[in-house]
């Protein structure tokens, strides 16, 4: 058996919204596990449950209200600002639900986005590596297309590419099919398994069971607190 | 983000909303172009007057008695037999003296004022020309098109003696001779000289049609008017003192003033004349100032708008790793960008104005003032309006683009 190698490891994390004036929500309620190196986790659960906020917090976008997150066994909360953006830049990729992609821009240019944001490589070699992960999810002819012109199977391979353009340890995939027919539903699928199996950690936050029991490790959640852990 | 990205992004996502940016655009203009004409105009006063003020080095100042101004248009004055008025508002050789001995070691010379009664300037075989005569005093110059200062036995005529005295231009005349005729005291009889040109000055609006050294005035009126050279009484005296400094001069002016004489060089009377100049300039800055504000306001809404139709997409760039410092600078990079181009484009319809308005005004309201040129854009200003413009798109688009760098991911990402 591999020795689990854990990449994400969180203790005990709550996550309370309002306060003040407002009327106090938690929406996560001290919440724990672990994800090793490679593994692919599903995030299940019913809209409302926390998932959501829990992949938020696993992504470094929110912070925890209490307790802890290690990623690489690094302290999230001891980050600075700087760090962390250098962490999601670097370590992770994101796909989301509504893909997010800029409509007017050409498939390419929302492909090698994440790198020029991040400042990585010059012109050349960020579409190099754009051409190289289109070819990967075969959207090589669409290249110079605007993203808007794409249908939604298409709009979500492009997002994939994007997510992938990096290079990333983690890949957060945010309800990647809900969007998507069930034919393009397939093919999302059989792209994101297909990662993890080269290596990369894939965490699927999805409502949909079926999806869910592709993958290794499924951690359902209900009101703020894990209710089943597989 | 590189900031070479960050423009180039900046600078294309000014072509999303291209009304918008057009616009916006067009406000700059107009802003920057009220304010390249304000400084352009402010120029050209500014160097008609500098051109024909008389300049001299604050080594030479003029006096004059106090109260000697105190009779007043519209009011009548009645006489006291203790006035004594000549005596107390004009200066007499014990003046001259009192000064030499209770200021020895700043004052160098006193002079007396010289006037020239010129009956007429001529050349062998040509006409003869009548006019006033000027004095240039030691160490004080008049500004020239050609040629330089006169110095003893020299002259300087002015341009529109050119041609008359049969010179083909400006250069052609110097170095060549004239014969001024000078009156006596009382216009009885008069007396050739011949003199050398030494320059050309402007057009005589502002200035003397010939002009003359102390020094060969002071021998012309010795042949011809000897008892002007040294007279009874002058009214104002024109000094000549050592190299002071800014504090040792209002120091001695006060002195001066003390004992009832007020001194002014030729500084403090420019000075006047640059005051004027500078208040109708500060007015028209003033104009263009308002015009610029109301494009402040332009940006202020165009950065404000991005920010609201991109909410999703800053989300986006956030969550992908982007800093709030690159959010901060795509927008204002994109108001930078809206400046420079809007700027570029005045520069451009600046100098094109330029070559309108002054053929214009020299056919029209200038006609008679030639080298007055109204409107003068020169580099500086150029540069200096672009600080401000620069200046001003920032300061606009700074409270919109920190509030973009705020934006929460989450949040962003969740707006419908």
């Amino acid at each position: 058996m591999v020795k689990p190698n854990p990449i994400i490891e969180a203790k005990n994390i709550t996550r309370i919204y309002g306060g003040k004036d407002e009327e106090i929500c938690k929406a996560l309620d001290g919440v724990s596990f672990t994800i090793n190196k490679g593994e692919s986790v599903a995030i299940i659960g019913k809209s409302g449950s926390g998932k959501s906020t829990l992949m938020h917090i696993l992504a470094c976008l929110d912070k925890p209200t209490s307790g802890e997150l290690l990623i690489n066994g690094v302290d999230v909360s001891k980050m600075s600002p700087k760090q962390q953006e250098i962490l999601r830049g670097e370590s992770f990729g994101f796909v989301f639900q509504q893909f997010f992609l800029n409509p007017n821009d050409t498939v390419l240019e929302n492909v090698i986005l994440p790198l020029k944001i991040n400042g990585r490589d010059n012109r050349k070699i960020r579409e190099e590596k754009g051409i190289k992960m289109l070819q990967e999810v075969d959207l090589l002819n669409k290249k110079n297309n605007k993203a808007k012109n794409l249908s939604g199977g298409q709009k979500q391979r492009v997002c994939i590419a994007r997510a992938l353009v990096g290079d990333p340890q983690i890949v957060f995939a945010d309800e990647p099919t809900g969007n998507l027919d069930s034919t393009n539903g397939k093919t999302i699928e059989k792209i994101l398994f297909g990662l993890n199996k080269k290596g990369i950690t894939l965490i699927l936050v999805t409502h949909d069971q079926e999806l869910a029991s592709k993958c290794q490790k499924q951690i359902m959640i209900k009101d703020g607190k894990i209710v089943k852990k597989l | 983000m590189k900031i070479n990205d960050v423009i180039t992004t900046a600078n294309n996502n000014l072509f999303r909303n291209k009304t918008r940016t057009i616009l916006t655009t067009l406000a700059i203009i107009i802003g920057s172009i009220t304010l390249l004409v304000a400084e352009s105009v402010g120029n050209g006063f500014e160097q008609y007057v500098a051109n024909n003020l008389e300049t001299g080095s604050s080594q030479v100042f003029r006096l004059t008695k106090k109260g000697a101004d105190k009779y007043k248009y519209g009011e009548i004055t009645k006489f006291k037999e203790s006035d004594e008025q000549d005596s107390t508002q004009v200066f007499r050789s014990s003046d001259i003296s009192y000064l030499k001995n209770t200021y020895p070691s700043v004052i160098k010379d006193v002079f007396y004022p010289q006037y020239l009664s010129l009956a007429y300037i001529s050349r062998n075989n040509y006409e003869k020309f009548t006019g006033y005569a000027g004095i240039i005093y030691p160490d004080t110059s008049a500004k020239l098109i050609s040629g330089k200062t006169p110095e003893y036995n020299q002259i300087l005529i002015s341009q529109e003696y050119v041609e008359p005295l049969g010179f083909i231009n400006a250069d052609d005349a110097i170095g060549k001779v004239v014969i001024i005729n000078v009156w006596d005291n009382n216009r009885k009889s008069s007396k050739e000289f011949s003199l050398v040109i030494s320059g050309v000055t402007h057009k005589s609006e502002s200035t003397y049609p010939i002009q003359v050294s102390y020094e060969t005035a002071t021998y012309i009126n010795q042949i011809v008017a000897p008892e002007s050279v040294n007279p009874q009484s002058s009214n104002y005296l024109q000094i000549y003192t050592t190299d002071l400094s800014k504090s040792e001069i209002s120091e001695f002016k006060e002195k001066l003033s003390n004992a009832g004489i007020e001194a002014s060089s030729y500084e403090d009377e420019n000075k006047q004349m640059f005051q004027i100049v500078n208040i109708l300039r500060a007015i028209m800055l003033g104009v263009a100032a308002i015009s610029l504000a109301v494009a402040t306001f332009g940006i202020v809404n165009t950065v404000l708008m991005g920010i609201l139709e991109r909410t999703k997409e800053i989300g986006l760039m956030k969550a992908l790793g982007g800093s709030k410092k690159m959010i901060f600078q795509l927008f204002t990079f994109e108001a930078l960008c809206i400046g420079f181009w809007g700027y570029i484009v005045s520069i451009f319809l600046a100098i094109v104005l330029g070559l309108i308005i002054n053929p214009i005004s020299h056919a029209t309201f200038l006609k008679d003032i030639e080298e007055f040129t109204l409107y003068v854009l020169t580099p500086l200003s150029v540069i200096k309006i672009f600080f401000v413009v620069m200046a001003v798109s920032f300061g606009a688009s700074f409270f919109p683009s920190l509030k973009a760098s705020k934006l929460n991911p989450i949040d962003a990402l969740r707006s419908e």
